[in-house]
């Protein structure tokens, strides 16, 4: 599904990856932790195509294609989702408007007709009682006002909507209690099928009670130092990152 | 606020430091303006025919030209007939070279105000053009800056040495007709500085100019003209007093700035012309044209001004962003204190791809002083990219003073991205009372924060610049609290 | 014959009313021709040239054949409608306003009770000093006339529509309104200039005074036809704890100026100042807004937003004044503005002065492109870049039409916002459920 290979990645003339591998076969949930500054962000940035980046080596190919090549709606059109640390408020944009035109955009992408307005407020409508996302978030502006809770939710509400292959949560966990987090991990593990995969950043072990991933990558200093089973996870919990970074710097 | 009222009166009668006459013998043109004048002005100088015909075409449109009346400032008219436009000591008649020859009370005065012409005593590093009324008495340093190919001399000798960098230049960023001061000027300008820095040189120290206001009567018009080629640097400063009298006096420069490719110049100015008293009697009125021209690719013109003195300051020093990547800055503090007026801020007209510009203005009024900003930033429709941030900042110290702010902004091309941002309050009473109860005095207090307030201005003052104005700062606004 | 002469020689004085009244009208006339109309030299129309107005040769507007379709329809408001300049009982219906309020066309009350007309006139300061409401106030030309008594709540808001529908060649109107609103009483007024494909010239003027505790919304609506050219005055005064909230919306017309100026003249009084303009190709939209703190304790609060697309040019000039002896003023504007293509123009002026240090002020005037992290958020969401462009440059302005709390008012203000550019219409259009 997803493969990266060697990737080196810059933010004005300063390294942040130093030769990232992975891969993740259909069906995978892979997670990547590391400490705070260690490249994780960028990696998720990169996969969804965020400019500012200079790549100085290396590639990402996703089902076959070059990932890199392509902007950011057509990776979203490939069926790659990024569930934002820090999702963006934007005034005046109507968020499920917002989502109608992302659902149409991908449909259009993929040469599909657009989605009539009764079957997509059907499906929004299937989609906020699963997630648990209050009625009157749907008809505010992006992110607008929303709480810290309710910006995670509702990035995760946009994932079961648009129903990626990929999805990418970026330290979807920061910030949220233990009942926010459980809505979180409920949406992602709905979504969990053969044919899909996710790529989870974390700071904590925590979410991986919930969201349990067949592998865990520590990143340090812009590379991934550790791969391992879902034990390693609760290795790092308890030992912190520091045995596994001092080596990487 | 705190300060009780008899430590508030005793700081108001602090003197102005500047303020003394120099007693010698000038020479002086009758009062009046007219061909005559001009003609005298240029046989004074000994000029060349070139140089006398452009006064008078200057002269020509003056005449034809109104007065400006836009400015936020009140004052009554000045005859222009009762001036005198031309004063010089008598014995710099014969345009003396040597510091050996210059009258004694000169050096004394400039010793006064604390500028030594004796090179050994100078401030390691900065040379200094010393203009008195209307002659340049002298240069310091002109065989270490030659050496380095540097020009610095005065406008005078500019036009009789380097007659062709002269024609080339002078009026090509200040057109005669500009406006009224900038013609009134070009027709009977004095003396001034003349800069050169050749490619690829960075002038080996800080340049200055120092003028000084004496005779009265007289208005000061100098002129100064810097000129950085291709890949060179200059940090050009200026300095201004005059003695304390009661009758205003005009001060009408121009000031002309080019930088070629990658050149670059920082011009600072600390202006501390005699401010009038607490009435308002006298002080001067400081009528300036300052422009810059970023002519070339990737040149950066920086102004950096802080006005203390004069009684109007009418002045906007400004960049023309010609050049592709070129950079345009201006960082002014601007302080009216008593019942002085000021209406300055800067141009900052947008003409080539991806030029920026910064503006940071902080304006401090006390007593019953006027200050407004009145700023422009145009991006042209041929600056693709351009980029302008405005910072705008009032400080208001007394219930009776003046904070105003006129920016323009016109913007011609999509790929523009401007930010304008303005403030005005009063000195912060959770501030004050937080160092007071730190045990600092209320004076300290209110100069910590007015400090603090022009911290983005000072730094960019070279460091010996940087703490004068900070002292003048203080002494500006000493019984400003009360 | 330009406008000055065309309001002196054709737009004859009414010669049925009291000669104090027709004194006062020659009067501004007077001062009108002496000034004549404003020219570019003028620092207040340094971006507006009104010259085109010299070279038309005005008519007043001829009475309406029909009754064309009302550019705002609300079912649950009152409403008072003009059409060429004339009242349309048959589209006026204010019913239960009329209780604890008085609401009368001006012919009729200058017919009956000449001296409210009068009086009112004498209190507006911008008549003595502005040529335009001069002469509106010179020419013949009915509007309303709305005196709220103390304590009346106005339970529905009021739309009150000013429409052209004239087929000759520049004709032109002077609508005006007056409300007068009593201690505590409250009203919401809809304001809304409309009409046909015409050159015609609309110089307007509405004059809303407040008693202490006086409330008014007004919504002001200039959606006139893409020949037309709107001159538009509003005068505030505000008393004791006084609110007024005005929202200008421009969104038609080829030239439209709109002044507002507001006088904060007891304690404890606010305005709440909101716009936006679209000035898309072949348009020239300004506003000019005008805070005069006259008062300690009282706020000021203001933001515009505008568009600039095609050849379009947008003005906004807003001045706070501080007055002296004033304590505790609050006051704070912010002008954010965006062009659409490098043949627009936006000028912008967010101006201060201030004579007293007891205050709080914040400016802010931004032109800029679009929030790039937004940009890239809608992207990931699989949204094209182009469309991704076009809504946040909606959202741009549509999150001031979202504060609008009539539904009504705030379709028609995003409907004309989308039509307003092409890159904005598609996307729109495409996202309505």
């Amino acid at each position: 599904m997803l493969r990266i290979e060697n990737l080196h990645a810059e933010v004005a003339g300063k390294p942040i990856l130093r030769g990232v591998n992975l891969t993740v076969m259909p069906g995978e949930v892979h997670a990547i932790m590391g400490p705070n500054g260690s490249g994780k962000s960028t990696l998720a940035y990169l996969i969804a195509g965020r400019p500012g980046y200079t790549i100085t080596a290396g590639s990402i190919t996703y089902n076959g294609k070059d990932l890199l090549a392509l902007a950011p709606e057509e990776r979203a059109g490939e069926g790659v989702f990024l569930a934002f640390q820090y999702p963006v408020e934007i005034p005046g944009v109507n968020n499920v408007y917002m989502l109608k035109a992302a659902v149409n955009g991908i449909r259009k992408y993929r040469g599909e007709p657009e989605m009539g307005a009764v079957e997509f407020l059907n499906l929004v409508k299937s989609k906020t009682k699963a997630i648990g996302l209050k009625d009157d978030l749907l008809n505010r502006p992006v992110n607008q006002g929303f709480s810290g809770g309710e910006k995670k939710r509702n990035e995760i509400f946009q994932m079961s909507v648009l129903e990626p292959r990929l999805g990418v949560l970026d330290e979807t966990d920061s910030g949220l209690d233990i009942d926010a987090l459980k809505v979180v991990a409920d949406g992602v593990n709905r979504l969990r099928s053969p044919d899909r995969s996710f790529v989870v950043v974390t700071h904590y072990q925590r979410l991986l009670d919930y969201i349990v991933p067949d592998q865990v990558h520590v990143l340090a200093h812009g590379r991934i130092v550790r791969s391992g089973p879902r034990e390693l996870a609760l290795e790092l919990e308890a030992r912190g990152y520091d045995w596994l970074t001092a080596d990487a710097a | 606020m705190a300060a009780s009222s008899s430590e508030v009166s005793a700081l108001l009668n602090r003197k102005y430091d500047a303020g003394f006459y120099t007693d010698i013998e000038q020479d002086q043109a009758p009062p009046g303006l007219n061909e005559d004048i001009v003609r005298l002005i240029s046989a004074k100088k000994q000029e060349p025919e070139w140089m006398l015909e452009w006064r008078l075409r200057a002269y020509e449109r003056w005449l034809r030209m109104p007065e400006p009346k836009w400015a936020h400032v009140h004052y009554p008219p000045i005859d222009y007939q009762a001036l005198s436009y031309y004063s010089a000591p008598k014995t710099t008649a014969n345009l003396l070279q040597s510091l050996d020859e210059v009258d004694p009370k000169l050096l004394e005065t400039y010793k006064k105000l604390g500028i030594p012409l004796q090179e050994q005593k100078m401030l390691a590093g900065v040379a200094v053009d010393a203009v008195f009324d209307s002659v340049s008495v002298h240069t310091t340093f002109k065989d270490k800056l030659a050496a380095a190919g540097v020009i610095f001399c005065s406008f005078s000798e500019a036009v009789r040495e380097h007659p062709d960098l002269v024609r080339k230049y002078l009026g090509s960023v200040v057109p005669q007709a500009d406006n009224y001061y900038a013609a009134l000027n070009s027709a009977v300008f004095s003396d001034g500085s003349f800069v050169y820095i050749p490619k690829h040189t960075r002038c080996p120290m800080e340049l200055s100019t120092y003028f000084r206001i004496n005779a009265m009567n007289t208005g000061q018009f100098e002129r100064t003209l810097v000129i950085a080629d291709t890949g060179s640097y200059v940090s050009y400063l200026e300095g201004c007093t005059a003695p304390q009298r009661d009758e205003n006096q005009l001060h009408a420069a121009v000031v002309e700035l080019i930088a070629l490719d990658d050149a670059q110049i920082k011009y600072s100015t600390v202006q501390n012309w005699y401010p009038g008293d607490e009435q308002g009697r006298g002080g001067i009125y400081n009528f300036v044209t300052k422009r810059g021209d970023c002519r070339g690719r990737n040149s950066k013109i920086s102004w950096t001004q802080v006005e203390t003195g004069s009684a109007i300051t009418w002045k906007y020093p400004s960049c023309i962003l010609k050049g592709e990547n070129s950079v345009g800055e201006f960082y002014s503090v601007a302080v009216t204190h008593h019942r002085q007026q000021a209406d300055t801020g800067t141009k900052m007209i947008h003409l080539g791809r991806n030029t920026r510009s910064t503006i940071i203005s902080k304006g401090i009024s006390a007593g019953y002083g006027q200050n407004a900003y009145r700023g422009l930033v145009r991006i042209a429709k041929s600056a693709e990219n351009a980029r302008n941030y405005t910072q705008c900042d009032s400080l208001l110290m007394s219930d009776h003073c003046g904070a105003h702010t006129f920016p323009y902004i016109e913007v011609r091309n999509r790929t523009a991205k401007v930010e304008h941002e303005a403030t005005a309050s009063k000195i912060s009473e959770d501030q004050l009372f937080y160092l007071q109860s730190r045990g600092i005095a209320t004076e300290d207090a209110v100069n910590l924060i007015v400090n603090g307030f022009c911290k983005e201005v000072f730094k960019e003052l070279p460091m010996e610049f940087a703490v004068e104005a900070q002292k003048l700062l203080s002494i500006t606004l000493e019984g400003a609290v009360g | 014959m330009g406008l000055v002469e065309a309001v002196a020689l054709k737009l004859a004085l009414p010669t049925n009313e009291p000669a104090t009244l027709s004194a006062l009208r020659r009067d501004a006339l007077t001062r009108a021709r002496q000034h004549g109309l404003p020219t570019t030299h003028q620092e207040d129309w340094k971006y507006t040239d009104l010259a085109v107005l010299q070279t038309l040769d005005f008519t007043p507007a001829a009475a309406p054949r029909a009754v064309p379709a009302l550019p705002l329809v609300m079912p649950d408001a009152y409403r008072i409608t003009f059409i060429n300049g004339h009242f349309v009982a048959r589209e006026s219906n204010v019913g239960d306003l009329q209780i604890g309020c008085k609401v009368r066309t001006i012919n009729a009350v200058t017919r009956d009770e000449p001296a409210t007309f009068e009086a009112s006139l004498r209190r507006a300061k911008t008549l003595e000093t502005k040529v335009l409401p001069a002469l509106n106030v010179a020419a013949a030309g009915d509007g309303v006339i709305i005196q709220l008594a103390a304590n009346c709540v106005a339970d529905r808001p009021l739309v009150v529509t000013f429409i052209n529908d004239a087929r000759e060649q520049a004709t032109w109107s002077a609508p005006r309104i007056i409300v007068e609103a009593g201690a505590h009483s409250q009203l919401t007024l809809i304001e809304i200039h409309a009409g046909g494909d015409d050159a015609y010239c609309t110089n307007a003027f509405t004059y809303l005074a407040t008693s202490a505790g006086a409330q008014i919304q007004h919504y002001r609506i200039t959606a006139d036809g893409p020949a037309a050219t709107h001159l538009g005055q509003v005068e505030i005064e505000l008393g004791r704890d006084a609110h007024v909230s005005n929202f200008a919306l421009a969104v038609g017309g080829r030239l439209v100026r709109v002044d507002i100026d507001c006088e904060l003249a007891a304690p404890g009084a606010s305005v709440t100042l909101k716009g936006i303009f679209m000035a898309s190709d072949g348009q020239h939209v300004d506003h000019h807004t005008r805070v005069d703190h006259r008062a300690s304790d009282t706020t000021s609060d203001e933001i515009y937003k505008g568009i600039a697309s095609g050849d379009g040019r947008g003005v906004f000039n807003g001045k706070v004044v501080a007055h002296a002896g004033t304590q505790r003023i609050a006051a704070t504007q912010t002008s954010n503005n965006l062009l659409l293509s490098s043949t627009a123009e936006i000028d912008t002026k967010p101006e201060l002065e201030i004579y007293t240090n007891d205050i709080r002020c914040t400016h802010g005037a931004t032109l800029g492109q679009l929030d790039e992290d937004a940009l890239f958020y809608l992207q990931a969401r699989g949204i094209p870049r182009a469309d991704a462009e076009a809504l946040t440059t909606f959202g741009f302005v549509h999150a001031l039409v979202a504060e609008i709390p009539y539904p009504e008012v705030r379709a028609l203000a995003a409907k004309r916002v989308a039509l307003s550019a092409p890159a904005l219409a598609g996307v729109v259009a495409g996202l309505t459920l």
